[in-house]
């Protein structure tokens, strides 16, 4: 529990940094959104029916000129990039950092034990994750209600839980990397985003990747797919991405509970 | 022998790198027992294996009469242990950082806390990222004593600190011993082995060349021998032979009989032959 504090409390300014950044693009999306409401409807057709494109943006699957297609086309993809990267780093620098750091003797040779250390450092990674969940929540909900506009609750709910587990499995397997590594491995987790996000779009751009699907988190955490399906979340790709969590998750304390510290 | 710290053959090996082999030794409980070494010759490995930050190639550690590997985390309850390297988090407070050593272990240890950091001049209000190398080991050291442990691990103390605080540091080590405490002391300093420790071990290129007291490892049947008014004499057991302005010393470990019927063959104007100090002793195991 001593250490599991001492994480958010190292954390926490990051934490808002990230916050900030990301759910105030979010926000003022939304707030854009009545001034291009008219200005989009004319091209609404035109934003449908642009092929790959459009595939990988959902902008075949919902209005644009909804809030609910705008939030699904446009904030979805904002907000789940910047979260991706963020659960990235807060993974990948979990336990690697200690060593990199050069405080990993201090820590190490406190009475936490390795299970411990794991376990503190996994539990802050979650605490972080679900808080930045809850407050986009409400920083969707509040913004939409600022502007008059409201989003299906049932279909919100659904994102931030389809969000939630997907940041979870990013952040799991940066972990389990961050287990093995004695560098901080910031590109390293910001590329494993970002290749889960490509993964994503290529899945949607043509057929013969939709295997893909099944790898990356983006694709069943999709704002556009979580609000086409009334906030229910495609239940193989998800059922998947929990596996891959649970496997990324034994894996790290497998690891270091193995490896030998650097000092 | 009722042993604090207790290593049977350990061994580690860093792939092709030479780490420590066949290490054995006991380190009794109440002990100040000094671990000789220059850099590079294995102490901090031989360290890192008895914590559990590295896991041996192979052999065993006992300390305090648990098993290293099966009970860290007991074991740690009772060690405190202080890093030539020191490092904490960098934005913390010193009296963050000491409060976080003292949460962790689940005791309330602010008097004692408070008492080494009067005594040490630890200023706990200051981040970590401010402090020097000297400071920042002094905060070590708090973390290292505060739990009043029964076994302390000391990996090269000295280093960085003012001659009044090490003064002040072996004080306390002195009262901590003489209150039970057990103190294991890895240093290449021979002034403070001899100084504070009952016994040693010398380590080098990774292997255990001596463990015993501090009185038979300088009483050896070694002499250091100096000679005026020849520059060259001829005996089984010379070594470390240097010339000096009216004459030769070296080091003399054969037949003593041997080296009078040498003497007595050459003109000498003086000559001594003296016990050699550790620092000798030390310097004919490392040459």
């Amino acid at each position: 529990m001593t250490l599991y504090k001492h994480e958010l409390k190292m954390n926490r300014m990051s934490f808002f940094i990230w916050l900030v950044g990301v759910l105030s693009m979010a926000a003022g999306c939304i707030f854009l959104f009545p001034l291009i409401d008219e200005s989009m409807s004319d091209m609404s057709d035109a934003f449908a029916s642009m092929g790959g494109f459009s595939a990988a943006f959902g902008m075949d699957k919902l209005p644009i000129t909804t809030l609910e297609g705008f939030f699904g086309t446009e904030i979805g993809t904002t907000f789940a990039l910047g979260s991706g990267m963020y659960s990235a780093l807060l993974g990948i620098s979990a336990l690697s950092h200690e060593e990199s750091g050069h405080t990993a003797e201090f820590l190490h040779t406190l009475t936490l034990g390795r299970v411990g250390i794991v376990t503190g450092k996994l539990l802050s990674v979650i605490t972080f994750i679900a808080f930045f969940d809850i407050i986009a929540f409400g920083v969707f909900a509040g913004s939409a209600a600022i502007i008059g506009e409201s989003l299906d609750m049932k279909c919100l709910i659904g994102y931030v839980i389809a969000q939630f587990a997907a940041q979870i499995e990013t952040a799991s397997i940066c972990f389990a990397l961050s287990a093995c590594s004695r560098r901080s491995g910031t590109g390293v987790g910001l590329g494993i985003a970002l290749i889960l996000y490509v993964l994503d779009i290529v899945a949607r751009i043509t057929d013969k990747a939709d295997f893909l699907k099944y790898i990356t988190p983006f694709s069943y955490s999709n704002a556009t797919d979580v609000f086409v399906n009334k906030g229910s979340i495609e239940t193989v790709p998800l059922c998947i991405g929990v596996c891959v969590t649970m496997i990324s998750i034994s894996a790290a304390y497998i690891i270091y509970n193995r490896r030998d510290i650097a000092a | 022998m009722n042993s604090a710290i207790s290593i049977r053959n350990l061994t580690k090996n860093y792939g092709a790198n030479r780490g420590v082999e066949d290490i054995s030794f006991d380190v009794a409980k109440g002990e100040i027992f000094g671990f000789l070494g220059p850099n590079g010759a294995g102490k901090s490995t031989t360290i890192r294996c008895l914590l559990g930050l590295i896991k041996p190639s192979g052999g065993s550690a006992e300390i305090l009469g648990s098993d290293m590997v099966k009970n860290h985390l007991e074991i740690m309850k009772r060690v405190g242990y202080m890093p030539s390297e020191t490092q904490f988090y960098p934005s913390m407070k010193v009296s963050e950082i000491i409060k976080f050593a003292a949460d962790v272990r689940g005791i309330d240890c602010g008097k004692e806390a408070e008492k080494l950091c009067d005594r040490l001049k630890v200023d706990t209000r200051k981040r970590i990222e401010d402090l020097s190398l000297g400071n920042r080991k002094k905060v070590s050291i708090v973390c290292a004593m505060q739990h009043k442990p029964e076994l302390f691990i000391f990996d090269e103390p000295t280093s960085g600190l003012d001659p009044l605080i090490q003064a002040e540091f072996f004080e306390l080590v002195r009262e901590y011993n003489e209150q039970g405490a057990t103190c294991f002391l890895s240093s290449h300093i021979l002034s403070e082995v001899r100084k504070y420790c009952g016994r040693a071990a010398i380590i080098r290129e990774g292997r255990l060349i001596a463990c015993d007291t501090i009185e038979n490892l300088a009483h050896t049947n070694v002499k250091f021998v100096r000679i005026s008014g020849i520059n060259e004499l001829s005996a089984d057991g010379i070594s470390n032979v240097k010339q000096t302005a009216d004459g030769m010393e070296f080091v003399y470990g054969g037949d003593i009989n041997e080296l009078l019927r040498a003497l007595s063959n050459v003109n000498v104007k003086d000559l001594s032959i003296e016990e050699p100090s550790l620092e000798d002793v030390f310097m004919r195991y490392y040459n």
